[in-house]
Order: C-alpha cells, then sequence, then structure tokens
C-alpha cells in the first residue's frame, strides 16, 4: 500500500508533516502544462501575444490604423493631377512596413495590431453576454427541469434553428451597427449552445453528494444553485470561453467581410476583404489578416482543449 | 508598365538554383513570416502602379461604334442573350419612371421606354430624334412643334414573353402612340395638383411650358413660358418618357412591373432584387432612322447584379459576362487585358461621382468660412487614390465629361482645393485650418452613404484627414443610400458625403441643386446673384455666350457658395469579349436603347466557349 503510494507520486504522511502539503510553484506547473500539453501551450502562447497586441495596441502599433502614407510619384508632372507624391497604396513588406501597405495607403501590421483589440474585444464582449445569460439560464434550468426547463430548452432551440448568419444579419440591420451590439448580437447567437453545454453539468452536479447533503440542511435553491453548483461548473464554463473565442472571432471576421459591421477599429475581415482584390498582385495584406485570424481561432481552440482535459480531474489521471 | 502578376513571378522565379540554394539556407524560417515577407516580391515590387496614368484623359483603345447603328448584324447572327454587368436589379424607391433620380432604374426604363428626343453622345451634347420623325421645329424661341413618327406601337409583352396579357396590356392594347401621349407625360410631371407632386423628379423642367396643343394625332405643339435654352435637353433627359396614360393609377403612380409598357427597343421581363433584370426583344420596335434593320439584333439582355471586383471577374472570365469594368480595383483589368489581347478595351469616364451636400441655412454650416476650410482641407487627390486606386478626374461643379460645359479642368486644377502640388496642399491646408477656427472651430458630424461600398470604408480616412487638418473633433454614421436622400429632403442631415449619378447638360448640373426656387434645392441656397446667373443661362440660346455663363456659374459657385463640395469621378476599365459587336461603354446612366445596336458574332472564335 505505501509502495503504492509512492509509485503513484502520493507521498507519504508522518508524524508532524501537514495534512495539506504545499503544491508545486507555479513555475513548475507552467512547465509541466507545457511538457504535457505542447499544442495548448502552444495555443496559450498566441492567445497571450494576440491579448498583449490588443492590450497594447497604441503602444506596439508603429503608427496609427488610419495614417496614410505617401511616396514619390513617378507621374509627377506639374500643374496636372499628378502631384510629387502620391499615395504608398499596396506596397510590399519591408522595414517600414512590416506586413506592406493597403490599398488606401495604410500600414498593415498597425491594422492588423488595432485589428486584434477590435477582435477579441468583440469576442469578449459577446462572450461574456453568452457566459452570464447562457450560464444563468443553463443553471435555472438544470436544477429545476420540468416545465421550466422544457420552456427555456425549447426556446433556445427556437434560436438554434436559425442559422446564426441569418439572425446576425437581421440583428444588423434592426440595429445601428456599432460594436456594443455587434457583440451583444454575436453573444445572443452562442447564447444557446453556451447554455446547453452548462445546463448537461448542471444536471450531473445537482446530484452530487454534497449537492444533496446541503439541500438536506435547508439550503435554499438560489444558494445551492449560486455556492454549490455554479463552482461545480466552472470548467465547462472556462472551457466554452477559449473555446467559443475563436468561433466568435471568426464570425465577426465573416460580418465585416460582408461590410455588415463597423468600420472602425479596423478588422481583421475587413482586410481580408480589402486585401483580395489584389491577391494577384500584392497578397500581404489578404495574407497577414488571413494568417492572424487564423493563429488566433488555432490558438484559443488549441489552449481550449488544453484547459479542458487540465480541468478534467478524470482526463487528467488517465 | 503594367505591374507584374505576383503568383506569376513567383513561378518563374521559383525554381532556379541559386533561387533554390538560397531557400535552403533560409528554410528555417518560420511557415508565417515567410509567407507574408515573401509578398514583397523583393525589389520587384511595384506598389500597385496601374498600366494606364490615372492622370492621363481616358482614351479609347479599340475603335467604337459609330454614332449610329454600327456594323449592321449579319441575319445569321441575329438572336442570343447578352449578359452585362449591371446595378438595374437593385431594387430602387420606385419603378415610375417620371419619379426616379435612381440611375440604375432610369437605365432600365431607357431600354422600355422611349422620348421624343434621345441623346446620341451626351459627351458631345448630340441629340436626335427618337419618337420624332425630325427635330422640333422652332418658329420663334418659345414654340417647338414636335412632329412624330407613324406608326410607332406600344409594347404587347404577351406577345413576346408569352402567358396572358396583364390588365395594363389590355387596357393599351398595343395602340398607337399618338400626341396625346407625349402629352400626358410632360403635363403629368408638371401637375401641380397630382396627389403625387412631390414624387415627381423634373417638375422643374416640364414646369416651363405654358401651353401644350395637339395639332393632329403625331403632331405636338409646344409653348414655353420664355425662352429655355436647355429645352431640347428636356425632351431628351433621363426622366422624358412617354408613357400611357392607361397604366397610371388613381394616386399617379405606375409602380409595378406591368405598368412598365412603353415602346422602346425591349420590353421589361423581370427584376429579381438584387440578382438580375431581363429584358426581351420588342419585335414591334419602331427602330428609328432604319426599321428596315429589324433591330433589336439580339433576342434581350440580362443585366446581373454583381458588384464586387472578385465576383465580375470570374463572371468575366467564364463569359457569364459579356463586357465588365472595375468597381474599385482596376487591376485585375489591367491584367486581364495583357493576357487576353483579342479584347476589346476602352477606358471611359463615368458620370458618377462622391460629394458632399451642406444644408446652408443650418448652424455651423451656414457659415461660409466652415464650409470653405472643408472644401479646402479635403484631398482630392486621396479621394481618386483610395476610393479608385487612381482612376478618377477631379470633378467641379459639372463633370468634366461634359467637355463643353466643365470648367476647363486646367483651371480648376490652379483652384485652392483642386491643387495637389505639395506646397499648394499645404497653404491649402494652413488657410483651412485658419478658417475653421474663424467659424468657431465647431465639432462636425458627418452622414456617409453608404453604397458603394468604397463610400463608407473611407469614412474613418475622412474623420482623420478633417481632424489632422482642421484640428476638429469629426463624428460620423453611415446611412442607406435612399435615407440619405429621404432626409436630405427634410433637412435632418446637414453634413453628407455620399455617391450621385451624375447629370447630363449644365441646367442639370446646376439649376436644380442651386435655384432658390427649384425644389429639388436640398441645400436650401438662397442667393439672388446666383439665381439671375441660373436664368441667365437658362435664357442664352447662342452656345458660346451659355457656356460663358456656365463658366462664371461655376466659378460663382466655388467662390461664394461651395453647398455642394464636388470631390471626383472614376472612369471605368470597359472590356468585352471580341463576339460582342457594337460594344459601347456607358459613361453614363439611362442609355441601354443603345443596346438595340449590340450583336453577337458566333463566328468569332472566342464564342465557342462561352457559357
Amino acid at each position: 500500500m505505501l509502495m503504492g503510494q509512492e509509485e503513484a507520486g502520493l507521498g507519504v504522511l508522518t508524524a508532524g508533516q501537514e495534512l495539506y502539503a504545499p503544491g508545486p510553484g507555479w513555475l513548475r506547473l507552467v512547465g509541466r502544462f507545457i511538457r504535457r500539453k505542447p499544442l495548448g501551450a502552444f495555443g496559450i502562447g498566441v492567445v497571450l501575444v494576440m491579448s498583449l497586441a490588443a492590450g497594447a495596441a497604441p503602444w506596439l502599433s508603429r503608427y496609427d490604423a488610419e495614417e496614410r502614407f505617401l511616396t514619390a510619384n513617378p507621374a509627377y508632372a506639374p500643374g496636372t493631377f499628378e502631384p510629387e507624391q502620391k499615395q504608398d497604396a499596396r506596397a510590399g513588406p519591408s522595414l517600414k512596413h512590416w506586413f506592406g501597405t493597403d490599398q488606401g495607403g495604410r500600414d498593415n501590421y498597425a491594422r492588423l495590431v488595432w485589428g486584434a483589440r477590435r477582435s477579441l474585444g468583440v469576442a469578449l464582449g459577446a462572450l461574456l453576454f453568452a457566459i452570464l445569460f447562457g450560464t444563468s439560464i443553463g443553471i435555472v434550468s438544470g436544477y429545476y427541469r420540468g416545465w421550466l426547463d422544457m420552456i427555456l430548452q425549447r426556446l433556445m432551440d427556437s434560436i438554434q434553428a436559425f442559422p446564426a448568419m441569418l439572425i446576425l444579419l437581421l440583428l444588423v440591420a434592426l440595429t445601428k451597427s456599432s460594436l456594443v451590439t455587434l457583440s451583444m448580437g454575436l453573444g445572443f447567437v452562442a447564447l444557446a449552445s453556451v447554455q446547453r453545454i452548462i445546463r448537461s453539468a448542471v444536471l450531473t452536479a445537482r446530484e452530487e453528494p454534497h449537492v444533496e447533503a446541503a439541500r438536506a440542511i435547508g439550503c435554499s435553491a438560489p444558494r445551492l444553485m449560486c455556492v454549490h453548483i455554479l463552482p461545480n461548473v466552472a470548467a465547462p464554463i472556462i472551457v466554452v470561453f477559449s473555446i467559443g473565442l475563436g468561433s466568435i472571432i471568426l464570425a465577426d471576421a465573416a460580418l465585416a467581410f460582408l461590410g455588415l459591421a463597423p468600420i472602425e477599429p479596423p478588422s481583421w475581415g475587413m482586410m481580408l476583404n480589402e486585401g483580395r482584390g489584389y491577391m494577384n498582385s500584392q497578397p500581404s495584406t489578404m495574407l497577414a489578416a488571413g494568417l492572424a485570424i487564423t493563429l488566433t481561432v488555432l490558438g484559443f481552440n488549441l489552449a481550449g482543449d488544453a484547459l479542458r482535459d487540465f480541468l478534467d480531474p478524470r482526463i487528467r489521471l488517465q | 508598365m503594367g505591374e507584374q502578376d505576383y503568383w506569376q513571378r513567383f513561378w518563374k522565379r521559383r525554381l532556379s538554383r541559386r533561387r533554390v540554394l538560397r531557400g535552403a539556407l533560409w528554410g528555417g524560417a518560420g511557415l508565417a513570416a515567410a509567407a507574408v515577407v515573401g509578398c514583397s516580391g523583393g525589389n520587384e515590387s511595384t506598389s500597385g502602379t496601374p498600366t494606364a496614368s490615372p492622370g492621363a484623359s481616358p482614351t479609347a483603345r479599340t475603335p467604337l461604334a459609330s454614332a449610329t447603328a454600327g456594323t449592321p448584324s449579319p441575319v445569321g447572327s441575329r438572336g442570343g442573350t447578352l449578359h452585362l454587368m449591371g446595378v438595374e436589379a437593385f431594387p430602387s424607391d420606385t419603378l415610375d419612371p417620371h419619379q426616379t433620380l435612381f440611375g440604375p432604374a432610369y437605365s432600365a426604363h431607357s431600354a422600355v421606354f422611349s422620348k421624343v428626343l434621345r441623346y446620341e453622345s451626351i459627351e458631345d451634347g448630340l441629340i436626335v430624334p427618337d419618337l420624332a420623325i425630325a427635330m422640333p421645329e422652332m418658329p420663334d424661341e418659345l414654340t417647338y412643334i414636335v412632329r412624330l413618327r407613324p406608326g410607332v406601337r406600344f409594347q404587347q409583352p404577351s406577345k413576346a414573353l408569352g402567358g396572358s396579357p396583364s390588365a395594363e396590356e389590355q387596357a393599351i392594347g398595343g395602340r398607337e402612340l399618338t400626341a396625346e401621349d407625349v402629352k400626358y407625360s410632360f403635363e403629368r410631371q408638371a401637375n401641380e395638383n397630382s396627389p403625387a407632386r412631390a414624387l415627381f423628379v423634373r417638375a422643374y423642367q416640364f414646369g416651363v411650358i405654358e401651353s401644350m396643343r395637339v395639332v393632329d394625332p403625331l403632331t405636338l405643339e409646344i409653348r414655353t413660358k420664355r425662352p429655355i435654352a436647355p429645352f431640347l435637353h428636356f425632351l431628351a433627359n433621363t426622366n422624358a418618357f412617354v408613357v400611357a396614360k392607361e397604366v397610371v393609377d388613381k394616386s399617379d403612380q405606375m409602380n409595378r412591373p406591368a405598368a412598365m409598357i412603353g415602346t422602346g427597343p425591349f420590353i421589361w421581363k423581370e427584376q429579381i432584387a438584387l440578382q438580375v433584370m431581363r429584358m426581351v426583344r420588342n419585335p414591334d420596335w419602331f427602330g428609328w432612322d432604319e426599321p428596315e434593320l429589324d433591330r433589336p439584333y439580339i433576342d434581350g439582355y440580362e443585366s446581373l447584379f454583381i458588384y464586387d471586383d472578385a465576383s465580375i471577374e470570374a463572371a468575366f472570365r467564364t463569359k457569364k459576362l459579356d463586357s465588365a469594368f472595375q468597381v474599385s480595383n482596376g487591376q485585375w483589368v489591367i491584367d486581364l487585358r495583357q493576357q487576353e489581347p483579342d479584347l476589346i478595351s476602352a477606358d471611359s469616364g463615368f458620370s458618377a461621382y462622391v460629394k458632399t451636400n451642406f444644408v446652408v441655412d443650418q448652424a455651423p454650416y451656414s457659415d461660409f468660412n466652415l464650409r470653405k476650410a472643408i472644401h479646402l482641407a479635403t484631398d482630392r487627390r486621396q479621394i481618386v487614390d483610395t476610393l479608385w486606386q487612381g482612376y478618377g478626374r477631379p470633378q467641379g461643379p459639372v463633370s468634366w465629361l461634359l467637355k463643353r460645359w466643365a470648367l476647363p479642368e486646367e483651371e480648376l486644377l490652379k483652384l485652392p482645393g483642386y491643387r495637389v502640388g505639395t506646397q499648394e496642399r499645404q497653404e491649402d491646408e494652413q488657410e483651412a485650418r485658419r478658417l475653421y477656427e474663424a467659424a468657431g472651430s465647431p465639432d462636425l458630424k458627418i452622414t456617409f452613404g453608404d453604397q458603394p461600398g468604397y463610400v463608407p470604408a473611407f469614412a474613418p480616412q475622412y474623420k482623420r484627414k478633417l481632424e489632422e487638418v482642421l484640428g476638429a473633433k469629426v463624428e460620423y454614421k453611415v446611412w442607406p443610400y435612399a435615407t440619405i436622400n429621404a432626409e436630405k429632403a427634410r433637412g435632418t442631415v446637414p453634413f453628407t458625403w455620399e455617391y450621385d449619378n451624375g447629370w447630363i447638360e449644365l441646367d442639370d448640373w446646376v439649376y436644380p441643386y442651386f435655384h432658390s426656387q427649384s425644389s429639388a434645392n436640398v441645400s436650401h441656397v438662397s442667393d439672388p446673384q446666383l439665381d439671375s446667373l441660373l436664368d441667365a443661362q437658362r435664357a442664352a440660346f447662342d452656345f458660346e455666350e451659355r457656356q460663358q455663363l456656365g463658366y462664371e456659374i461655376q466659378r460663382y459657385l466655388l467662390e461664394n457658395v461651395l453647398a455642394q463640395l464636388d470631390y471626383a469621378s472614376y472612369y471605368m476599365l470597359w472590356m468585352a469579349w471580341p463576339y460582342y459587336k457594337n460594344f459601347r461603354p456607358a459613361s453614363f446612366f439611362g442609355n441601354s436603347f443603345h443596346l438595340a445596336n449590340a450583336w453577337l458574332d458566333r463566328s468569332n472564335p472566342v464564342w465557342g466557349s462561352r457559357a
């Protein structure tokens, strides 16, 4: 038995030793995470880089997103419509413009960095909306079950029955286009699937012995839901958050690509759309925006997968 | 020299030995970085310089069809449906041909309805008879005697489309067009007692008619209240269509497809919103002066609603479109012209333009200093470069396409606000700042139109420009095109930035928008001196005198009014497959009747692969 515990790395308590030995330091934890989940670590790295770009956009972007650059005009002719300098449009990557310039003579790198702020901001707003309402609905629905559950779930079914893009197009058409309404629209679309995941976790958690015990000693339903069930569904919420972020970034990019999202701040989807027309002659705008979208969505998905494994004790022990 | 295709360069270079070795050395570079940095094309990058200098005057590359019928179609090459690119399928506010100023709408009308006169060449001001058998006789400066062609019949769509005739068609019964129809069509637009009075957009033109008398079924005598030099233009203008009163309902409207029955070369088949407009050949069309040609040569045409460059390119390459032009990015046209030297190519200016309207009796835009500050701060070269990648021209109060009337470009480019030299721009921007401060440095709120997409896309850059030059706090919003027009009439959007069709004669450009008595004066301009100039140009029958008055009006607008800031218009890089005969680039909306001359040459080798 003793040998078995040592092999399992659980240690053996001796006299005077504290019952709860301090866990590994956070650096060691990070190291272990990287070793066990290299793809997840890569994903988290990407997420951190993008978050840094979003948070520190004014300092990292080098230029304003709308700053227009000029270059010497070879067709210059005094007194005509050909000035000495013309717009430095669609320039290739250089030391001055790391990812080149777009058709408006604006720096692609600066627009990417400002675009990170917009994409992450919209996605965070949307997910907060979806998680706040989705968790509330999921907990109430899963806890009470019965007719309330049935009504709420059919309502959610009806939301999911509509194609997400159709709902978004409708919302965009009916509301004033702004980042707030865009976030809420994206959050609304994500709401149904978020609450469904939370509800299924609640259905399991409400049958746990500690919840039964709390109920037996007379805890009220709100207390049971908030204090005893909610912490037990925190892991799926975190996973939903990390994986959902990627999908929402994609949806925002799709709306911007279609010209249905607010114009400012710059969006990766919009850059992709604008760069598409010059794919043959100068693909840097399109590639830069496409790579940013791909990397970010991939990063969030990998991070989400790894976190799910890491936070689920059943999978972690396998 | 044209910009080389990036991928062509890439593939040409990729297999050289040195390149392979160098590639191996740098092979450790990350995929993402390689992909992005590789886009530079090294030193070969040309930053997108277009092949044709945007500053050059647009010139036709291939001789185009002559002003009349062009090359007649051989009998064996008749038929087929022409596939064009256009926005006729965009659902406009109304289908009534007398109530719309929406270019794509009256382009469709121009295929279905006829006018007394028509423009053969708008650029040259060449007006020729359409329903009239000859140009109207003018016994004096007030009287016009219009003689109509005999045997012109209203269309019978059911004959061409099959099915049972509509109530409207039955009501007309394919009868002959008479002088009563012409009289009715003009009276309808000028009728002050009409329940739809506010909707007749050219009422101010037909309001100059004092009386009309039907001399006989084919002769109409029109008398104007005073001498009106552009009156023949009014008879050929965009809304001068002759309609049958049987299709007009009790509310004085004909806003329904079944009412689209005219005497033009094509019959309205269907309009599927945002997809396609379909027209079919009118077998009974009168054929202008050459009925023996039995035009239209084609069975019909389809105007496909495709409005982004990538889709247009794909559709043209696969011959789902027989002709095409760029929307914003001309590079693909340049590339395709190089790849397909047999294409018919023509660079033509386009009357549509971008502009700002102020409501000049509303603060803060009632201050001329502020309007002038915005005029000077706006960089027209930036607009052309950003919206159309250099393919455009600066726009004065009259389109540069109307060379007879527009202020000469040499003069325009010397004026503050239009000058593009670095030193001159600095001077203009400094003056703009000074004027803005003199106007009290108010906050600016701009309403941008949402169509075409490049207009709202430019909003952030324009905002930044005004903030940079004026030091102003600028806000903007984007509104639907139709909403802006409605709100402009109500005066609720005092500073707009939008796209407009452009017009076809001096009077169209200046009189309706700046005369204090005009219902289209949405800027609420009220300037007696300007009114007298506008009235004077209407009274001047001598071309040179009227031209000088036109110049004077434009100078006056730029120096003293600035209620509308005209920025720039673009030119289109047209292409057509060589089997498309009598191809004619459209520089203006409303000339689809020219398609009566188009035909498809099936003997052309390129025809075989047409979809």
